[in-house]
């Protein structure tokens, strides 16, 4: 595994760092279900994975499975992309959503390019990839 | 709290490398150290403490600033890198403060250097260093792709357009062409038709609107009590500091739903106010201050809309609302708040984390009446000097004077 910042693999797509805290996360992607947390004390949905609530400070957060539904909150396309194994796939559009559930993800927006925009509905899908990751597409009812 | 004028610089300098000329990030801190040692009249050994941010991209071996030091045969009281990413090198001014403040030392060394481009892959270390390694790099982020999210949603808030975002890289460039060492400068003067036809490199930024990396560079300091100061040719005096870190990674901000500080965030949560705006608050009011007592302005604008928001977060503009000053010419040549008069990081370029200390560098060049490039005519008195690391993370504000008080 390369060592952040120090030296980058450019033959292929990055593997995700994980951290203990994500792993029913990364088990959950596995599975084609997107996971998130959280609070059993004041009931915030939480992100990135952690073992104490950062809103009420309670230990206990749990797992439940998202919507997978959400509006898109900001976007951009790549069009020079950080090592050459990303070449093929430029132009890729990369952006923050907003899960219904009310927490913020950063994930890929796999549509063309020049007609994505803040507030489009999205929903997240799961492609066969090296790496699996949850990729957001336009919701299906909005044609 | 308020130290009142503690402090003052009373020795700098500066070096620069680029490709015909290269140097690494060990011999540009040398060269940098010993003119600012020169520059102040004082002995290597009357140097009691080290500050630097954290180590150079283009070295970056743990525990820089004591490899430095020991490079040059330093031994030191304290040492310590400020890794609030490249804005330590703006904090550790304030920290310098401090440690003259408590009596731990008469005289502090602020020292960065870097020449990233000369050494590495910048834009695949760029982006493996700043996303999160584990929800973010997967997904192919670029830096600007980062920023490209912020720049989007100031757009989207604000009513800005592409066009207002080549004006501010049009304005950088009216200083940045007249400077020796700018990484832009051999463009020359450029309109907003020629940012426009520059290809995106991550929506909305187009190439113009984005910093480049540039060569080399370092900067060192030498602060010392206000005593020590009155026998100094051109003393500057730290008027106020202030700092604040609000995350580490982008869409961490998205997950803070409120900030502890006095200055105002916005309705949370928010990529459009910056932590700048809590540093700012507190360099104000131990300077006593206002933003309509600053003669000049330095920024870390790596982007053209990081400039806007940079502005509106130091307090010259109200949010959304920056784009005013360079419709009015007040930014550029000439105008009345002289702002990122070596370029700015867009044109004079990112020669890595030592890009935070060329903001310093030049605030004080102008202040001393000593620019490299075009000088500010009527050598102005007091600026606010800001520098930023990380993905709008980690702030630092400093006010420098050429008065005491
Ligand atoms: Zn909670």
């Amino acid at each position: 595994m390369s060592e952040q910042g120090e030296t980058v693999v450019a033959d292929r797509f990055p593997e995700p760092r994980r951290t203990l805290d994500a792993e029913p996360f990364w088990r959950g992607i596995a599975q084609g279900r997107l996971l998130f947390q959280r609070c059993g004390g004041c009931r915030t949905a939480v992100w990135p994975p952690r073992s104490y609530c950062p809103y009420c400070d309670a230990p206990g957060l749990s797992w439940e499975e998202s919507s997978g539904t959400a509006e898109i909150y900001s976007f951009s396309t790549v069009m020079r992309p950080p090592t050459p194994v990303w070449n093929d796939k430029a132009p890729y559009t990369v952006g923050l959503v907003r899960l219904a559930e009310g927490y913020y993800l950063f994930t890929e927006i796999d549509e063309e390019w020049q007609g994505i925009a803040i507030g489009q509905k999205v929903e997240v899908t799961f492609p066969p990839r090296d790496v699996p990751l949850p990729i957001f597409k336009y919701a299906r009812n909005e044609g | 709290m308020n130290l009142g004028a503690v402090a003052a610089i009373v020795g700098m300098g500066d070096a620069y490398a680029n490709a015909d000329d290269i140097k690494d990030p060990l011999q540009l801190a040398a060269e940098a150290t010993y003119k600012a040692i020169a520059d102040a009249g004082i002995r290597k050994t009357d140097i009691q403490s080290l500050f630097t941010g954290r180590s150079p991209w283009a070295d970056r071996r743990p525990q820089w600033n004591n490899i430095f030091a020991s490079h040059i045969q330093l031994p030191l009281t304290l040492s310590t890198e400020l890794t609030m990413h490249g804005a330590g090198i703006n904090v550790m001014f304030g920290l310098a403060v401090q440690n003259i403040a408590a009596g731990m030392a008469d005289y502090v060394l602020c020292l960065q250097s870097d020449a990233t481009a000369l050494f590495i892959d910048t834009v695949a270390v760029g982006a493996a260093t700043d996303a999160d390694p584990q929800f973010e790099y997967p997904f192919g982020p670029i830096i600007p792709a980062l920023y490209g999210q912020v720049a989007r949603r100031y757009m989207h808030e604000y009513d800005l357009s592409e066009e207002d975002f080549a004006d501010v890289a049009v304005a950088q460039q009216e200083w940045g062409r007249r400077h020796p060492h700018a990484a832009k400068a051999r463009f020359g003067a450029i309109d907003r038709a020629d940012v426009l036809a520059s290809p995106y490199v991550a929506t909305p930024l187009r190439r113009w609107m984005c910093s480049t990396w540039g060569g080399g560079t370092a900067g060192a300091f030498i602060v010392t009590s206000v005593e020590n100061a009155r026998q100094a040719d051109k003393p500057l005096y730290i008027r106020g500091f202030g700092s604040c870190a609000t995350h580490e990674y982008l869409s961490e901000r998205m997950g803070i739903h409120q900030m502890p500080f006095a200055a105002d965030f916005g309705a949370l949560p928010n990529l459009t106010h910056s932590g700048v705006r809590e540093a700012a608050r507190q360099a104000y009011a131990m300077a006593g201050m206002t933003a309509s007592d600053m003669d000049m302005v330095q920024m870390s604008a790596n982007f053209s809309h990081m400039a806007l928001l940079l502005l509106e977060d130091l307090g010259f503009a109200e949010k959304g609302r920056a784009i005013e000053l360079y419709r009015q010419g007040r930014l550029t040549p000439g105008g009345d708040l002289p702002c990122d008069t070596n370029g700015g990081w867009l044109s004079f370029g990112q020669p890595g984390i030592s890009c935070d200390m060329d903001t310093m560098v030049e605030g004080a060049r102008q202040l001393r009446g000593e620019a490299l490039g075009l000088q500010v005519p009527g050598r102005p008195k007091t600026a606010i000097l800001q520098g930023a690391g990380g993905m709008m993370a980690c702030n630092g504000v400093t006010i420098l004077s050429t008065e005491a008080a």
